[in-house]
């Protein structure tokens, strides 16, 4: 098996019982089990920490279309480079995951639930499929669920075309709709707005999952887990220069010399938090803490050793970026082009520091003027290994140019 | 078509993608009651109703946000970011054009943030935007230059392109694409799938690699475009415009040889006063005439005079529908519809080809009066129609594409030789007829304005409403 593949920590979810936490959810009351999310603080697992129970109550309290039906989107897109976390999930606890949607269902009042898979996941497909089928007989899918009168809510698997943008829940929605997949204007937000203009939830693959494990064993036992303002385990995928990479489960909150001490990646040169749209951090802030109110992560972890070439670490990632932005709004499309070109240059020793600060103001620019968070965050990379490694970068000569 | 349409009921193919995110037109804001938000827009409170956009709000006390990608006829795109605002409490800039408002606000418009995130979106516009201006059509009145001026662009920040990126796709006899000189407002693909129901242009390929292209990037002369304009009327830049045959038009006058006629369509003598700094609709009739001959025409005639021949035509050809299918019993298409405007021929030949037994077999005015020039007028003067070369001055830039029509050559040769615009007319009257200059009927002085070239480009080029007036109306005057 891929070495990525791999769990390296036991989990929490092996200690999950699929079917308990639907099964608490089901004596409870719609509010109730919005109220039980909420007080367990739990956050979107996907990177931007948006608190799930304030999701669930706007999509509550929306109001439907006539004919139309509320929607659960689990977001399957996992596309953020270092980032394999939700494979794990898909393929060892699918059932924590459908058990997540049928609750999110139950709580805002869905009938239809849409799993958004990755397009290079294709060969998950028929283990989902499986899946599925499998809940459908036990009576978790389908009309009246586990016997509950005017529960209905089934789940189909729809693919994505390796888009990363689709990652972004409003351009996932627009794919899903059949269209270009490109983020909407927000507001309205998809709460309020989704697919095919009705209310729907989209929420990531370990956010269900966590969700099926709180309602199993209570807001409180999760909320014990983490900091005040980031309760919980998260998953984390580890990759880069360290001795073990792999699918790891810490508490929120861990400082990044703990985690790379389990890694077997202490002797870091920096770390790259949040993968390819997330920030560099440099040796000397490893004491810092991976957190919503210090570094947020969707859970990617990219380990550079001492030998790494930070500007090629860097135009690494804004190749990608170069590739992936969806060329809707200007600052993200002809942005990302822009840093990419002034890598480059500072690669043949051709960028003067002048430019060099444009370029930072460039920067800003697309962090506040871009459309959505891919061209928000894509400088994100950019600016921290050039706040931390500038003499790094400078003084290059075009002999040791790539 | 099929099945009864209900009052009310969407019947636009418009994807939802680009129809979701419109925002209701608000009307005169500041005559509505009810569901009132105070926003605060630069220090300055206005009450708007509920769901009013940034840039409406701001319209309202006077503050102006630039805007490139937004137009009032289209839905809500919010992609070129030109229009950025500072919303308290929100990290990001906002744009104006697409942010509803729905709750207290105060808003900046002017921040250090906004001023260069404004200044940041036209450079890097400017970066990848191939060409000068002095040779562009659009020069002196093109959006992207003029805020460019606005905000001061004096160099080229990030770069920008020396050379040609992409092929000029001139394969449509109406329509011109430049994609060199395109920003990706996107405004072209709205009208043309939003307002005209059409849909042949959509952005493909991703990032900097985004192009508006067409159905597997044929040709705009191969796909199914009707060629009614009204992407070029909303094009900011030089990247769309009419195919332009002035050139052949000039070659036809400065030869002795050819008797060059035109006929000049109701629309443009209304609107063609705008292109000399005139109000917009300033009747110009008779000015024009003039005009026409000190460029060098040698007739001019007046299109009404084959309006009123196609209604007779049509007219006699309802007629006989009703007669054989009320007193013979016979299958006959009904209604009979106007076979008038180029742009809804060809939008029914493409769309709903059922119905085209329902189009009138008779000819538009444009080319009815082509034929009886090359046949009757010529027979009458005694010249050999091969010698004689028609204009038609069209609002339309479907009629460049009519007269091309390879059955429209009743006289053995082309009936229409060329089909000019409004601007294109008024273009060819400044380089020839400079002493022209015209008066103004309002305030009854010579316009001193004549020899300015900035005729605004969103009236000028198409007066016709759009393909779904024309084809309602009863066409009296041709569209």
């Amino acid at each position: 098996m891929n070495p990525i593949n791999s769990k390296k920590t036991p989990l929490t979810f092996d200690t999950i019982e699929p079917g308990t936490g639907l099964a608490a959810a089901l004596t409870k009351s719609r509010a109730d089990i919005i109220g039980e999310v909420a007080a367990s603080n739990l956050r979107g697992r996907g990177g931007a920490g948006f608190p799930t129970g304030t999701k669930w109550n706007l999509a509550a309290a929306a109001r439907v279309g006539e004919g139309h039906s509320k929607y659960v989107v689990c977001n399957a897109d996992e596309g953020e480079p270092g980032t394999f976390k939700d494979r794990v999930l898909l393929l060892d606890y699918a059932d924590l995951v459908f058990e997540g949607m049928t609750i999110a269902a139950r709580a805002i009042g869905a009938t239809k639930g849409i799993l958004y898979l990755r397009g290079e996941y294709v060969y998950m497909r028929p283990h989902l499929d499986g899946v599925l089928e499998r809940r459908r007989q036990a009576g978790l899918l389908g009309a009246a669920i586990l016997g509950t009168a005017g529960f209905d809510f089934d789940i189909e698997i729809r693919m994505g075309a390796g888009a990363y943008v689709c990652g972004e829940e409003t351009a996932l929605i627009e794919s899903l709709e059949g269209h270009r997949g490109e983020p909407r204007n927000r507001p309205p937000f998809p709460v309020d707005t989704g697919f095919l203009g009705q209310p729907t939830v989209v929420n990531n693959v370990e956010t269900l999952a966590s969700v099926a494990a709180i309602l199993s064993k209570g807001a409180a036992w999760f909320k014990a887990i983490g900091t005040e303002r980031s309760a919980g385990f998260k998953l984390f995928s580890v990759s880069g220069d360290c001795t073990d990479p792999g699918v790891y489960e810490f508490p929120l909150g861990i400082t990044i010399a703990a985690l790379l001490a389990k890694v077997g990646g202490s002797n870091a040169k920096a770390v790259q938090i949040g993968g390819a749209s997330g920030q560099c951090v440099p040796a000397s802030q490893f004491g810092r803490t991976i957190a919503f109110e210090d570094i947020a992560t969707g859970g990617s972890i990219i380990v550079f050793g001492q030998g790494r070439d930070m500007l090629h670490v860097a135009k690494n990632f804004m190749e990608f970026f170069v590739e992936e932005s969806c060329g809707q709004c200007t600052p993200c499309r002809a942005g990302n082009a822009r840093l990419l070109d002034g890598i480059e240059r500072l690669e043949r020793g051709e960028c003067s520091t002048t430019y060099l600060s444009e370029l930072l103001a460039l920067c800003e620019t697309m962090q506040l003027a871009s459309k959505c968070g891919l061209g928000q965050s894509s400088p994100n990379a950019f600016v921290s290994i050039v706040t931390h490694f500038q003499d790094e970068l400078l003084g290059r000569t075009a002999a040791q140019a790539h | 078509m099929s099945g009864e349409v209900k009052a009310g009921e969407d019947t636009s193919r418009a994807p939802r993608s680009q129809k979701i995110q419109q925002i209701p037109a608000m009307g005169d804001v500041s005559q509505m009651i009810g569901g009132q938000i105070t926003v605060n827009i630069d220090g300055q409170d206005v009450r708007v109703p509920m769901g009013t956009t940034l840039l409406d709000a701001a319209k309202l006390v006077g503050v102006r946000i630039p805007t490139l990608c937004h137009h009032p006829d289209l839905c809500v795109a919010g992609v070129c970011r030109v229009c950025v605002v500072e919303v308290e409490g929100q990290r990001a800039l906002q744009a104006a054009c697409a942010f509803p408002v729905t709750g207290s606000l105060k808003v900046k418009t002017h921040t250090r943030k906004v001023r260069q995130a404004r200044r940041h979106v036209l450079d890097l516009l400017l970066s990848t935007h191939y060409g000068e201006c002095y040779s562009c059509k659009r020069n002196n009145n093109c959006e992207l230059q003029a805020l460019a001026k606005e905000y001061g662009v004096d160099f080229y920040r990030f770069g920008h392109v020396t050379e040609s990126q992409y092929p000029k796709d001139e394969s449509s006899y109406s329509v011109v694409r430049d994609m060199d000189k395109c920003i990706l407002c996107r405004r072209c693909v709205r009208t043309c799938i939003d307002v005209q129901e059409v849909g042949v242009l959509e952005a493909v390929g991703r990032s900097n690699k985004t192009r508006i292209s067409t159905y597997l990037d044929k040709p705009l002369g191969d796909v199914v475009c009707i060629n009614c304009g009204q992407c070029i009327n909303r094009c900011p830049t030089g990247a769309l415009h009419a195919n332009d045959t002035s050139d052949e038009v000039w070659r036809a006058i400065d030869d002795p040889k050819k008797h060059v006629v035109i006929q000049t369509a109701p629309s443009p003598r209304a609107g063609i006063g705008e292109c000399f700094g005139l109000e917009p609709g300033t009747p110009m009739t008779y000015q024009l005439n003039t005009a026409l001959k000190l460029a060098g025409f040698d007739k001019v005639f007046d299109t009404n005079f084959t309006a009123d021949l196609t209604i007779i035509e049509e007219g006699t050809e309802l007629l006989l529908r009703l007669y054989k299918a009320l007193v013979k019993k016979e299958e006959v298409a009904f209604p009979q519809f106007t076979s008038c405007s180029p742009g809804w021929v060809k939008y029914l030949e493409h769309f709903y080809p059922e119905y085209i037994p329902n189009l009138s077999s008779a000819k538009s005015p444009q080319q009815m009066f082509g034929a009886v020039i090359k046949t009757y007028y010529a027979k009458l003067n005694n010249i050999d129609p091969k010698d004689i070369v028609t204009v038609a001055l069209m609002p339309c830039s479907a009629k460049k594409f009519e007269c091309n029509r390879p059955e429209m050559a009743d006289s053995g040769v082309k009936d229409v030789d060329y089909g000019l615009t409004t601007r294109e007319m008024a273009q060819m009257i400044k380089e020839r007829a400079a002493s022209w200059k015209p008066r103004c009927a309002r305030s009854s002085n010579w316009c001193a304005a004549s020899r300015s070239r900035n005729c605004s480009n969103t009236r000028t080029s198409s007066p016709c409403a759009g393909l779904r007036a024309c084809a309602t109306s009863s066409c009296r005057s041709p569209p």
